[in-house]
């Protein structure tokens, strides 16, 4: 092509020049020109030359505008791809998008689930591990009672008080719905199973539970095993109310919530037999249910004070299955020492009388108070003195043997207070935070089983009071350590034929002095 | 002997609590971390004695390290509810104390180029909840509407909760962003984005004026209109303390809601408390 183009351009330039010779010659009828010469030769070539450098600049251009066009085109082409490329890229992004909506909807149900619980490992040591000593074993089938503590001949165990976890669905404000297991020593079982329904229609937001929740008496019962500052609670609510649970339906009424002032009731129909019933493990073995209620009120702070305190009652029937004649076991002699029954100890026995099914009066009446100060001290800035009493009353089988049995039936209002004893609890007790690390918590507990006692022998029941003590130590937000040390003193009355004496004879017990070192994690 | 050295632990006892208050701890909302850091430059430049640590986290978080012990004051945009003053009860044996600090008008931001500038409550409860997903349901452009939110330990999101969508879920679409500042950077960017916080956050974004209803006028969250109960979204923001203050903490506290303290709250863009 160069060559060509090179050859072109000489010959034209020859004839560029060449014609206007012609030309003129012509014209000039001038006689044949002259050959030219070598220097005129050499200048012609280098102006070819020249034309040549500059042929080959405009052909090395035209070979760059030739590239660039491609280049351009190149790009033109690319780019067309790329916004190929965003259109996909944005579909995808849609795609995620509608993924992430989707995923984030599923996050959004399972954060209405929330999972809390704690667990309970224990060391615990009662005196009596030291001498090996026991009172009666109460694994002995025939085990009716004793004169004193029921203390096992080793109480030195490492064992799970409670390893609790509970599951809560809040699917908005107008319900709930919780799942509540516990795992302690070597069983499983459900502690609570409800719905909580909350109205929607007035401002007071009244709420219905359904299912198996708290009884809802006293300040005790619903306060969790994980806040309380000492062990156990008290002898009293641990009789009156084994389990803390029961089947039912409650509803609570707010009625006051303002300035903070709050006043609450609450009340439900339930099957009174509890959660740790062995015979009636969920059935209502009488036709009428047992009421409870209870009315709570939190007055406003009034400076460094804050008072709370209600009243409770529970209004039910208690049930007794027949019992058929038998020689009970009152006392055996561990001429051996191996804290069991062995053949060859001497025993005694009475004779008991069968005794028809009854339906007895059970009742409780309660009392509670509260009261939350702070203090302008380095330590000991802040605590509580807690206040509670217990009236119960009970069928004692004791009791209508001791006065024979008046047969009865199932039918209702027949007698029904008969064999029913009167029962008196309460305790007392003070916690302060020393620092906000360390808590330190005194307890004196009062039990009498049969508070109507100056009329009654009964042996095997004894007057309780448990002073207790107990240091917590808050290592992290979840974990709590606990030293606690429970001293019981019981007295009981001699067995005695009638005429009876008032007199009550005291007994300290060291057997059941009972050492508790604990670790709690709550979540 | 054992006299002088009880007298000798009661005096270091004395001496770890005394240097103990120097250092105050102050944890909890977002929306209040600006103010807090503001409030404790100026208290330690007049008081260099005293360490004052600010962190946010939302008003939840504070409220927790409250209850669990972790912090002396819980900043918190929203009132503590009943179950965490209980908790905090059982805990402490104290209800709290509660310290206004400061005012704020709950903001709703839009991208400035959005068209609209007012809204009803009710709209933002129907933009929020899901019902309304396009701006021109509203009377603005036919544009998808973006909303943005805080995360459910933020007490800004939940008085919106509470006190705009009347307790009703966020719809799913929400963007969940970490912080007032993140909402309003995000809004900022966004045409069609519609986010929420406070008042003193506005660079980038307009404030939309609320109104009560359709018949109402609207009202921007300004010191006149937050004081004159006009703007309908105002709220307190919230001190809290397990206990009265004393010592360290008392003197911060009354400095806070002094003149020199609530000049600064005017400052940072919210309102002073009285």
């Amino acid at each position: 092509m160069k060559k060509q183009l090179y050859w072109l351009v000489v010959g034209l330039t020859i004839l560029a020049f060449a014609a206007p010779n012609a030309n003129a010659q012509r014209k000039k009828k001038t006689p044949a020109q002259p050959i030219p010469t070598i220097e005129e030769f050499n200048q012609l070539k280098e102006k070819v030359g020249t034309l040549s450098t500059q042929t080959e600049a405009q052909s090395q251009e035209i070979t760059g505008l030739k590239t660039k066009l491609e280049e351009v085109s190149a790009k033109a082409l690319e780019k067309g791809a790329s916004e190929e490329k965003i259109q996909n890229l944005e579909g995808k992004f849609e795609g995620l998008e509608t993924d992430y909506l989707t995923t984030k909807g599923d996050v959004d149900k399972v954060k209405k689930l929330s999972v809390s619980g704690y667990i309970q490992a224990r060391y615990e040591w009662q005196w009596a591990s030291r001498t090996g000593t026991t009172a009666v074993d109460p694994a002995l089938p025939w085990y009716t009672g004793t004169q004193g503590p029921k203390s096992q001949s080793n109480q030195d165990n490492f064992y799970i008080r409670r390893g609790r976890i509970k599951f809560t669905y809040t699917a908005g404000p107008t319900s709930r719905y919780v799942l509540y297991f516990d795992g302690s020593k070597n069983t499983v079982s459900l502690k609570e199973a409800y719905a909580e329904l909350t109205e929607p229609w007035t401002k007071r937001n009244l709420s219905l539970l359904f299912g198996q929740f708290n009884w809802p008496f006293g300040f005790e019962i619903e306060r969790s095993s994980s806040v309380r500052e000492v062990p156990e609670r008290s002898r009293a609510v641990r009789t009156l109310f084994p389990g803390e649970r029961d089947r039912g339906a409650n509803l609570t009424i707010p009625l006051v919530d303002r300035n903070g002032l709050r006043i609450l009731v609450n009340g439900g129909a339930f099957n009174g037999t509890g959660i740790e019933s062995s015979i009636f493990t969920w059935q209502d073995p009488t036709r009428r249910k047992d009421y409870i209620g209870r009315g709570k009120v939190q007055l406003p702070s009034f400076g460094p004070l804050h008072l709370d305190f209600g009243a409770s009652g529970y209004f039910g029937d208690a049930y007794t299955p027949a019992a058929n004649a038998a020689y009970q076991v009152t006392g055996w002699t561990d001429t051996n020492r191996n804290g069991r029954w062995d053949t060859g100890e001497p025993y005694t026995t009475r004779y008991v009388a069968a005794t028809p099914a009854l339906v007895t009066t059970k009742e409780r009446l309660g009392g509670d108070a509260q009261i939350y100060y702070t203090l302008p001290l380095p330590f000991c800035k802040s605590g509580a003195l807690f206040f509670e009493g217990y009236q119960g009353k009970d069928y004692s089988a004791k009791y209508a043997t001791q006065y024979g049995i008046v047969k009865d039936t199932l039918a209702r209002g027949v007698n029904k207070d008969f064999g029913v004893v009167n029962e008196l609890g309460f305790y007392a007790m003070w916690v302060t935070n020393i620092t906000s690390k360390l808590q330190f918590a005194a307890r004196y507990d009062f039990w009498d089983p049969v508070s109507d006692a100056d009329t009654l022998a009964l042996s095997d029941k004894a007057r309780q009071k448990t002073y207790a003590g107990a240091l917590n130590y808050f290592w992290d937000d979840n974990v709590r350590i606990s030293a606690a040390l429970d001293v019981p003193f019981f007295s009981h009355r001699k067995d005695m034929a009638p005429p009876l004496s008032s007199s009550y004879d005291k007994d300290w017990d060291t057997r059941s002095h009972t050492a508790t070192l604990q670790v709690q994690y709550k979540f | 002997m054992k006299k002088i050295s009880t007298i000798l632990l009661a005096l270091g006892l004395l001496a770890s609590v005394s240097t103990a208050a120097k250092r105050i701890t102050i944890k909890g909302s977002d929306t209040m971390v600006i103010l807090g850091q503001r409030w404790a430059e100026e208290y330690m430049k007049a008081h260099p004695d005293v360490t004052i640590q600010v962190t946010g986290g939302g008003s939840g978080v504070g409220i927790s390290a409250l209850i669990n012990g972790a912090t002396d004051i819980c900043e918190s945009s929203r009132p503590m509810k009943q179950s965490e003053k209980d908790k905090l009860k059982e805990r402490f044996f104290t209800t709290g104390v509660e310290i206004p600090v400061a005012k704020d008008g709950v903001t709703f931001y839009l991208n400035e180029a959005n068209p609209l500038s007012e809204l009803t409550l009710d709209q933002i409860k129907d933009i929020y909840t899901g019902k309304v997903t396009n701006w021109k349901q509203l009377g603005g452009e036919d544009a998808k509407i973006v909303p943005y939110g805080r995360e459910n330990s933020s007490g800004t999101y939940v008085f919106v909760k509470d006190n705009i969508l009347k307790g009703a879920d966020f719809a799913p679409g929400t963007q969940t962003l970490p912080g007032t500042a993140a909402v309003v950077n995000a809004v900022s960017k966004d045409k069609n984005g519609i986010g929420y916080g406070g008042a003193a956050f506005a660079k980038g974004v307009k404030h939309t004026k609320v109104k009560k209803d359709a018949k109402s006028p609207g009202y921007e969250p300004t010191e006149a209109n937050v004081k004159a109960n006009l703007y309908p979204v105002s709220r307190d923001l919230y001190w809290y303390l397990k206990e009265s203050p004393t010592g360290e903490v008392k003197k911060l506290v009354d400095w806070v809601l002094s003149p020199a303290g609530q000049a600064i709250v005017t400052k940072v863009g919210y309102f002073p408390v009285k």
